[in-house]
């Protein structure tokens, strides 16, 4: 029999394909399998390239990423822990993770083997998001910082520079009342995404302390927070500039190219360049100043945490995450993604400079890291009521119900109270 | 006396009795899935939902009885009373929507001819097979008051529409006519069934007898319909406190200002938000009592008015 090269082929293939099923299961013994929760359902694509990178790196662990909802993943993650089968790691949402720490069993993550010196990877200030009793419990990640976003024509149509946005609140009333004169169009939509965000963003960059440090009682209804507060309903009752529309209307006309400025989160960067490309260009600036307070503003976004139980899966665990805070890849997550970059001296990375030169506007936010502190995360199993009590306080607040001076103090005694009352 | 039953000749006298334990049992060996099905799906988490609004649920900790604290804790939760008082606007505005209104529908389609009444059936029944998260995104694009379909229309006017969704005024009754539009065609759809049975011989009968429409409605028609306004009628408060969750989610997340959350919601929060699940139990069983409650008074109210032919 005459053995061409295409049987030669086919041999030497079935022999390889043979001793391949043979090796694999000890392949996969040695390989560990880890889960990763997130909710980066608008970025798989780059988070998958991460990991990609992260396989080839490690190629001892495999990571399965399952996307989950914003809204419920930290109830998902904290009812697998009850079942026993948490994920190895999960991204929570920064102000939730306190909750996460006491009721789904997260690892400290000084305890892997580098003695979490992966840690020192992120902005000091940043880091003490995931600090509890001491601990580091968790890591940023996809961390956000709001910006004020406006739309050039718009501003052109009301006879203002659309190359510069404004500074500070009362140009935004301003800006706000000419643009509303000249074009009769809403001038302003400050995003509640997240419930609780935007109100802690504005009094806190206006001087307010939102939780005592032993996280026991709110303390927010300073006279600075109470007058930001009167700011936003006087925008929308009596100036008209803010839209009262419901947060998914406002976010409609915005991308329609209908309100001339929108305050949000650093996160709506990409997603705006994909869906206003072609309808109208937008400008990118600091959030605005309070009076001759200096800028400070809650971050928005999530941390890592590891809940793996098993020894070798949170081992594995840990490898990701260090990973993950290498600078490089924060980087590159920042300008795939439209998170913040995380590292101490981000702009030294080469790739981050290569995406400003190309994306000057991409410098607002990187420069707005040094102003961005952390949110408050609160504690106990009260989070949503606490949410929905300042999500109505603004919602009052925009009704016209009542002044900030009632509403606030309000707030933050129901908000006490739920503390207290909360386990 | 086993030994007499193994005898051939006493066969007679034994099957019998294992016929017949084997007919008293085969009922139950049909019924068994079902049974199981129930137990598994209905009864043991209805039970275990009371278990769980007693006690507070602890990682890697036996549960703790806290007796009646999640109640008293959800009753002291503002939430709690705006879901409660939202919930009772839902159910009574859903009974002439949605009960009381299909049926002129109905009758309307009854009378008009076989051609025009399969229209008007197809017609009506559309928003019914709509799923209900893209209604309520439809409807949020069609009710804004700036760039939406209404207010195109209302612009050449000189009308501006006012903005329904983010007004703690107004935003649950547009999600209650949404949540209407959604099943009245359904539900007429029910009350033609209900009138087809009825021979049209009797309104020619009453018609020659001189009564007039409306005579004919209320002596003969509504009577001879009172089965499926009774069946329409409890349905139709059992399933609005669920039906309006998705447009509650989609259109308003419960706000303004609490103004559109009702109790399905608030217990949907409390446990898939914030897993809270004592205080998301005792939502539940408050909402499971109220509304076998309110089932309960219906059927004693209606269920002695009800002509079955």
């Amino acid at each position: 029999m005459t053995i061409t090269p295409f049987t030669t082929l086919g041999r030497r293939a079935t022999l390889g394909a043979t001793l391949a099923t043979l090796a694999a299961p000890a392949l996969a013994q040695a390989r560990t399998e880890i889960s990763l929760w997130h909710y980066q359902t608008a970025n798989i694509p780059a988070l998958r390239e991460v990991l990609a990178a992260f396989h080839e790196a490690h190629p001892e662990v495999r990571v399965t990423d399952v996307a989950k909802d914003v809204g419920t993943i930290a109830t998902e993650v904290q009812a697998a822990a009850l079942a026993r089968r948490p994920p190895d790691v999960g991204q929570i949402l920064a102000r939730l993770t306190v909750g996460l720490v006491r009721n789904a069993g997260a690892v400290p993550l000084d305890s892997g083997e580098d003695r979490g010196a992966f840690l020192n990877n992120v902005l000091p200030r940043f880091r003490e998001v995931g600090i509890l009793d001491g601990k580091p419990y968790a890591v940023p990640h996809s961390f956000g910082t709001p910006l004020l976003y406006w739309n050039k024509p718009i501003f052109a149509a009301a006879g203002l520079d659309p190359e510069r946005g404004p500074a500070n609140w009362d140009e935004v009333v301003t800006m706000g009342r000419q643009i509303r004169e000249r074009t009769g169009r809403y001038a302003l939509f400050i995003s509640q995404g997240g419930r609780d965000v935007a109100q802690q963003q504005m009094m806190v960059n206006a001087g307010a302390t939102m939780l005592s440090p032993d996280l026991t009682r709110a303390t927010f209804a300073t006279p600075g927070a109470i007058a930001s507060m009167q700011l936003w309903q006087d925008m929308a009752v009596t100036h008209r500039i803010h839209s009262t529309l419901s947060e998914r209307e406002q976010t409609t006309l915005w991308l329609g190219g209908q309100i001339g400025m929108f305050v949000g989160s650093v996160a709506s960067f990409q997603g705006f360049l994909r869906d206003t490309a072609g309808r109208f260009e937008f400008g990118v600036g600091h959030y605005p100043l309070w009076k001759d307070q200096p800028r400070r503003v809650p971050n928005s976004g999530s941390a890592l945490m590891i809940f793996a139980q098993n020894p070798q899966r949170r081992a594995a665990a840990f490898k990701l995450l260090a990973f993950l805070m290498r600078p490089e890849v924060t980087s590159r997550w920042s300008w795939t993604s439209g998170y913040l970059p995380l590292a101490p001296n981000a702009v030294d990375d080469a790739g981050l400079r290569d995406y400003l030169e190309r994306e000057p506007r991409w410098r607002i936010p990187v420069a707005q890291m040094q102003d961005t502190v952390i949110t408050a995360r609160w504690p106990g199993n009260r989070v949503v009521e606490i949410q929905i009590v300042l999500e109505n306080m603004v919602q009052a607040l925009m009704q016209g119900s009542g002044p900030a001076s009632t509403l606030v103090p309000r707030a933050e005694a129901e908000i006490t109270r739920l503390i207290a009352e909360s386990r | 006396m086993s030994v007499a039953l193994a005898l051939p000749g006493n066969a007679a006298q034994v099957r019998p009795h294992s016929v017949r334990r084997a007919r008293h049992l085969l009922p139950w060996l049909l019924l068994s899935p079902l049974l199981l099905l129930l137990a598994a799906f209905t009864y043991w988490p209805l039970l275990h939902t009371i278990y769980l609004s007693v006690v507070d649920v602890r990682l890697f900790q036996p549960d703790r009885f806290v007796g009646l604290a999640n109640y008293v804790g959800l009753f002291r939760s503002p939430s709690f009373a705006a879901a409660s008082w939202n919930t009772l606007i839902y159910i009574a505005l859903s009974l002439p929507l949605k009960v009381l209104l299909p049926i002129p529908i109905a009758v309307f389609v009854w009378c008009a001819g076989a051609r025009m009444a399969a229209l008007h059936r197809s017609i009506l029944f559309v928003p019914t097979l709509l799923s209900f998260v893209v209604v309520s995104i439809l409807w949020i694009w069609m009710l804004n008051p700036v760039m939406g379909m209404v207010q195109s229309g209302l612009r050449p006017l000189g009308l501006q529409m006012p903005a329904l969704l983010s007004d703690a005024a107004t935003a649950i009754y547009a999600i209650i006519g949404i949540s209407a539009w959604k099943v009245i065609g359904f539900n007429a759809l029910l009350y033609l069934a209900g009138l087809a049975s009825i021979p049209r011989e009797l309104i020619e009968s009453m018609r020659l007898d001189g009564a007039t429409d409306w005579r004919i409605t209320r002596s003969l028609l509504l009577p001879l319909l009172s089965p499926t306004i009774y069946f329409v009628a409890i349905t139709s408060v059992l399933f609005t406190v669920q039906q309006v969750f998705t447009p509650i989610n989609i259109m308003t997340g419960g706000g303004p200002s609490n103004a559109t959350t009702n109790l399905f919601y608030l217990a949907y929060e409390m446990a898939f938000e914030s897993f809270n699940i004592g205080f998301a139990s005792a939502t539940a069983l408050l909402l499971f009592v109220g509304l076998g409650a309110l089932a309960a008074l219906k059927a004693w109210l209606l269920g002695r008015r009800v002509h079955y032919a």
